[in-house]
């Protein structure tokens, strides 16, 4: 399951910029592309959301109702749902 | 008739012409030829033409520089002009210059009145500092003695700081006159042997020495001599040794030894001159170290270069 | 801090992207179009209040500071509700990079390497906007969401539909076409070249500001001039959501505590949650989070706003009390001092700025003009310098970084030691500090401000907005452990808005082909009335159309700033500016002490003078060529290739055309016309006049704030945008290519009479008339080598101003500049090296003499 996934999408990673980031687990700066490893944690964004619908390959709809996208943080959103 | 002086060059911000924040003016006229001479320029009395032949583009103009030349001192060549420097100089309006479209042609020497250099002089005083003050250099400053002469005075008048740098090689009678308004004198010592010393300079060095025993004697001002450290012909232990001795014998403490580089060739090309030392190697750290030892055992006070404490 | 820290974090900056993200507009838009029908200050301020509470932190290990704009080191973001034209047209090309940039593999990496930090093109799944930010293609379709729910609504939008309506308004648009005018600076950067004032964070604490305002509220509810009660209710919406985004921080820190588990970076993690928590509700107790809290609302305010040149003002004197504090109960010493000084210019480097396309392109190159002024004086006229100012200039050596950059208020009072401590900073080569006259300084800032009400002990406290924008102070009462510090900080709001950077050049091509620009085909002012057969006509032609050109220049900015402080009213700003708290008024509705902000820029000053006397001499005087073999000439570049791009003046990189020979002589003459730089009374005596006229005839025009405008002058980078749209001109010099810098400086290669003439020559004028003026010198080492080296760079500084200049900088460069300036000599033009008993420009010397000047060892430099 974790290999569908990338470091940019894990909650270890801090972001140094749109090709990098910081690894909390493994201290090391890897491209924010780079495969999940087995430390992967989900981090909360709304494409991970029960509530999340696609309209187009990187816009959303929460809810049905307010315009998202698939990227944006969740982690302050009382009604996130993980659905993986 | 009013006094005119003639300069090639002048320079604010000098920083190693004396103490503090200085200008420097460059008199034009040597009776010394050294063959290392970085400011070649100033050895002639007269304004003469530098010529920037990589700037000519003799084929590519109407040539009016040729037209323009009484003397014909201007040839036409295949990549560019040749100015053959026998011929030239010797007319009054370097008429080439103003004809000359890719600024191929420029004069080195300017005729200035003695109030004419002292305003510039004032102007820069502005920005000296307290510290601060003028230097005649060259060329020979003494070279062209009622100038210098008078220079001096008014500067001193004016209560500014006073320095000279001399080859030495003047009439006593000249270093007399300004003695009492120069503040600092910067007097060059090329070699102790005169035979030695007339090979690569023209004239020997009976007069140069003879003049800075009696300047360090008179107690007017203050005495630095300045050596240039040419390879080969005047850094052998034996002459460091005399030279220190000399110095510390005139009763003066102090020397600014200079090493030799070649910084100068360009200006001997566009003067059409042949320079001797284009090929000469620079100086070693540490020989320069070994020689500043020889001064300071005579309690010399020995400034390398740029080490100067002013 | 150890040197090889420092190194390694200049390695990670320098691999660091300046990277875009859709966080905060995201959010921002949200709130806003989700509050339709508020008021719109607090609607705005709702809207700030949920962005910042919704930014992702990130902390990076080893930070004393922490905290940045965005989640991104280096990071930023567009703001669509402030222009979104660039976008739109850029449409089609965005997505077709992102659709592309996914194919490229991440070993094609190294592609970015060019441009430093610049994202110059897209791959890697992500897409360069405006070569040099990056931004992931999966936030693409979301951006261009947010810049169409914005069409319309914009300050762009809303400034353009109602400039129009300035009569003269399609002279405006011809106006920026031609490049006669460089920025629209009504909307572009509306924020910036001012001072920070971090007061009342600072005495009071974040709860401290929200009971103030709550108790102001109580007492303006349902009062005539209701605004203030919107005012003070969006300062308090905004200054919640910049606590929780503290709260964020420190929650962060927490986290990362509990993962670490090595001991020293846990604990530095749980100090951080500790000190961030404290500062989220109350002023500072030390040193450390004190400057923590100037940092968290300096970025604050960036984040509120398009901003280039917040400058922190004389950030080492408001710290000082809690500095003297520390170290004298042993908190601190000089290697913590040090630690959070660099750490501080490590932050500061990190900034970046998503300028809006008016200013992107290059011409910002990135720099945030962050400018850290020490020295000048205090309320009570004593000098200001202090212990803390040396360390900071000693961090500006140790860990040498663009930001933030340092100036001296160079004033008589100022302390020896202190003064030649800066002397030593300009030496490592940084090019900082710059000096600037404290004395000139106030004489302008009393000129300008006095009709507001400012005194001489108010003057005082000013510090450099910007790069090198003289703005307006206040002291504040700081009560700290009983005693009261009067501390500086900035009491105005941005200066360098008003009207943006007219080319003087321009103008004077302009007046000889009779209002047409002959590049663009545009007729950008009716064809003047004067036949131009005297030099005096020359001057009134010129006069009229830069008359004209300031004049709908002020008004359509006017109109432009005025949609901006509509939509989108400054507020973090505001609540920390003087006097906005006490009167209930932000910025934009004069809430600032000082008011009178709006300045003229021009550029190319000196390449019009220069022109000015050929003119005079070549065509009046001596009768040498017609006017009209002039605009020939210009015309044909004085046959020379011309070239579609700014490029610097050096007729050996231009490459001569079949017609150039026609041209020599009148070229030969242009460049021999008397230049200014020489202490030549002919060119000089032109400058005056212009600078007399110029500086006077600003108070004619009215700013958006109801009061007269005022000079400014500096180049920034247009000296080489804007000469890029100039043909050639009557001084010799070649078609688009780059005017002088600065504003006082002599156009390369024409100042023959060395140092002291030029001072001379740029000091015929009154330098307090003006907000600035602007001196750019280079020197090489071996000319300051050494302690009597110092001492004479000190003299000089002293020397130029002394005469009233204003400011000065130099570039002290070293062997390593030199060989790039043997490869790029153009660049090097003013580069002055000592040489055997002659001091040489540079670019004169042959590359025989320049290879040895190169390879010399210290002893074989010249006396």
């Amino acid at each position: 399951m974790t290999k569908e996934y990338t470091c940019r999408d894990c909650e270890n990673l801090i972001t140094i910029d749109v090709l990098e980031g910081l690894c909390v687990i493994d201290k090391k700066v890897n491209s924010i592309d780079k495969k999940a490893c087995d430390k992967f944690k989900f981090a909360k964004k709304c494409k991970f959301c029960l509530h999340y619908s696609s309209i187009e390959e990187f816009l959303g709809k929460c809810k049905n109702k307010t315009l998202i996208y698939p990227d944006l943080s969740a982690k302050d959103c009382k009604d996130f749902k993980l659905t993986t | 008739m009013i006094q005119k002086g003639t300069i090639f060059d002048i320079q604010g911000f000098s920083v190693h012409d004396g103490p503090g924040c200085r200008t420097t003016i460059f008199l034009k006229g040597c009776p010394l030829n050294c063959k290392w001479c970085c400011n070649p320029e100033g050895i002639a009395p007269y304004p003469e033409i530098l010529f920037y032949k990589s700037k000519c583009a003799i084929n590519d103009c109407d040539g009016e520089c040729i037209e323009s030349c009484p003397n014909a001192a201007i040839i036409g060549g295949k990549k560019s002009a040749n100015i053959n420097t026998l011929k030239c100089g010797k007319c009054n309006g370097f008429a080439c210059v103003s004809q000359c479209y890719y600024d191929a042609i420029k004069i080195s020497g300017i005729n200035l009145s003695a109030e004419e250099l002292m305003k510039k002089i004032r102007r820069d005083r502005q920005y000296w500092g307290a510290q601060g003050g003028m230097t005649l250099s060259g060329g020979e400053p003494l070279s062209q003695i009622e100038f210098t002469a008078e220079i001096l005075k008014k500067c001193h008048d004016a209560y500014i700081h006073t320095a000279i740098e001399t080859c030495g090689y003047a009439p006593w009678k000249s270093y007399e006159r300004i003695l009492d308004y120069t503040d600092w004198i910067f007097f060059d010592i090329k070699h102790m042997d005169s035979a030695a010393h007339e090979k690569e300079t023209g004239l020997p060095n009976d007069l140069i020495l003879e003049n800075a025993k009696k300047i360090a004697a008179s107690g007017k001002c203050r005495l630095i001599f300045r050596m240039p450290l040419i390879s080969g012909f005047n850094d052998s232990r034996d002459n460091i040794i005399a030279t220190a001795d000399f110095i510390s014998n005139a009763g003066t403490k102090e020397v600014n030894i200079l090493p030799f580089h070649n910084l100068g060739r360009s200006k001997y090309s566009l003067l059409g001159k042949e320079y001797h030392y284009k090929n000469a190697p620079s100086f070693k750290l540490k020989d320069v170290s070994e020689i500043k030892k020889i001064f300071q055992k005579r309690s010399i006070k020995c400034y390398p270069g740029s080490e100067t404490p002013f | 801090m150890p040197q090889e820290t420092i190194k390694k974090w200049k390695e990670r900056y320098f691999k660091t992207k300046s990277s875009a993200d859709m966080e905060f507009p995201y959010w921002y838009s949200r709130e806003w179009f989700e509050n339709d029908g508020e008021i719109n200050i607090v609607r705005r301020a709702k809207a700030l209040k949920r962005a910042f509470t919704r930014l992702t932190p990130s902390i990076f290990p080893n930070e004393l500071i922490v905290m940045g704009k965005t989640r991104n080191m280096r990071g930023s973001y567009p703001m669509p509700w402030l222009s979104g034209s660039y976008f739109m047209a850029a449409h089609d090309q965005l997505y077709k990079d992102a659709l592309d940039c996914g194919k490229l593999s991440a070993d094609k990496l190294t592609k970015f390497g060019q441009g430093g930090g610049n994202v110059t093109k897209s791959g890697n799944n992500v897409i360069s906007i405006a070569g040099k930010f990056g931004l992931r293609k999966e936030e693409l379709p979301m951006l261009m969401e947010m810049v169409k729910i914005w069409k319309g609504k914009s300050v762009e939008d809303i400034g353009h539909k109602y400039e129009k309506l300035v009569p003269q308004y399609k002279q405006k648009e011809a106006i920026m076409k031609s490049l006669v005018c460089m920025f629209d600076s009504g909307y572009t950067i509306p924020q910036g070249r001012e001072v920070m004032n971090y007061y009342y964070p600072l005495q009071y604490g974040i709860d401290g500001m929200i009971d103030f305002c709550q108790k102001k509220i109580n007492e303006v509810a349902g009062r005539p001039d209701m605004d203030r009660l919107y005012f003070y209710k969006s300062a308090i919406l905004s200054l919640e959501g910049v606590k929780t985004w503290i709260l964020n921080y420190a929650e962060k820190a927490e986290l990362l505590s509990d993962k670490e588990k090595d001991s020293e970076r846990k604990r530095l993690y749980a100090e951080t949650a500790e000190r961030l928590k404290w500062l989220s509700s109350n002023p500072p107790r030390t040193f450390h989070e004190a400057l923590q809290l100037c940092w968290t609302f300096h970025i604050a305010v960036l984040n509120e706003d398009c901003i280039s040149g917040m400058s922190p003002g004389r950030l080492g004197q408001v710290l000082y009390p809690w500095w003297k504090k520390d170290m004298a109960s042993g908190i601190l010493n000089k290697e913590k001092t040090m630690e959070l000084l660099e750490c501080m210019r490590m932050k500061f480097t990190e900034l970046d700025c998503f300028a809006s396309m008016g200013v992107v392109g290059g011409v910002l190159s990135g720099n945030t003009f962050n400018n850290l002024s020490i020295g000048g004086l205090t309320k009570d006229g004593q000098s200001a310098a202090n212990e803390l100012e040396m360390f900071i200039i000693e961090s500006g050596m140790t860990c040498a970084t663009p930001q933030p950059t340092l100036t001296i208020l160079y004033n008589e009072k100022l302390p020896e030691e202190f003064l030649l401590k800066g002397v030593q900073c300009v030496k490592t080569g940084a090019g900082y500090p710059a000096w600037v006259n404290d004395q000139t300084a106030m004489d302008f800032l009393m000129r300008n401000y006095g009709p507001e009400g400012m005194t001489t002990q108010d003057a005082r406290a000013w510090a450099i907005g910007g790069c090198l924008e003289t703005s307006p102070g206040a002291w504040m009462p700081l009560k700290l452990d009983g005693k009261t510090h009067w501390i500086p900080g900035g009491s105005a709001g941005a200066t360098s808005v008003g009207v943006h950077f007219i080319s003087t050049p321009k103008i004077l091509e302009l007046v000889l082909f009779n209002g047409m620009d002959k590049r663009t085909g545009l007729e950008v002012f009716k064809d003047h009335d004067y036949k131009l057969k005297t030099y005096e006509e020359v001057w009134l032609a010129f006069k009229d159309y830069f008359s004209q050109a300031v004049d709908v220049l002020c008004l359509c900015n006017n109109v432009q700033h005025d949609a901006w402080r509509k939509i989108t009213p400054p507020i973090i700003n505001s609540a920390l500016k003087p006097d906005c708290l006490e009167k209930g008024k932000d910025i934009g509705q004069k809430g600032s002490r000082f008011n009178a902000t709006f300045n003229i820029e021009v550029c190319g000053g000196i390449n019009f003078v220069n022109s000015l006397a050929s003119l005079k001499k070549n065509v009046f005087e001596e009768k040498n060529f017609t006017l009209e073999e002039m605009k020939d000439a210009m015309i044909q570049s004085f046959g020379h290739e011309s070239k579609e791009k700014a490029d610097f003046h050096s007729k050996g990189e231009r490459v001569k055309n079949a017609e150039q020979r026609k041209w020599i002589k009148i070229h030969k003459l242009c460049l021999d016309a008397p230049k200014y730089g020489n202490d030549d009374f002919y060119v000089d005596s032109i400058f005056k006049e212009w600078e007399d006229w110029f500086c006077a005839m600003c108070g004619n025009f009215i700013s958006l704030y109801d009061k007269p405008m005022y000079p400014c002058q500096i180049s920034v980078s247009t000296h080489g945008s804007m000469g890029a749209a100039t043909m050639a001109a009557p001084d010799g010099r070649l078609s688009w290519t780059t005017f002088a810098d600065g504003s006082v400086s002599a156009y390369p290669g024409t100042d023959k009479n060395g140092p002291y003439a030029l001072f001379n020559s740029a000091t015929v004028w009154d330098h307090s008339a003006s907000q600035n003026s602007q001196l750019n010198m280079k020197i090489h080492p071996s000319v300051v080598k050494g302690r009597e080296g110092s001492k004479k760079l000190l003299e000089i500084i002293k020397a130029y101003l002394r005469k009233g200049a204003f400011h000065i900088q130099f570039n002290v460069v070293d062997s390593e500049t030199l060989k790039d300036a043997q490869k790029h000599p153009e660049k090097y033009r003013e580069l002055m090296v000592r040489v055997a008993g002659f001091t040489q420009y540079w670019v004169e010397l042959g590359k025989p003499i320049q290879d040895e000047v190169i390879a010399r060892t210290e002893y074989c430099e010249i006396a």
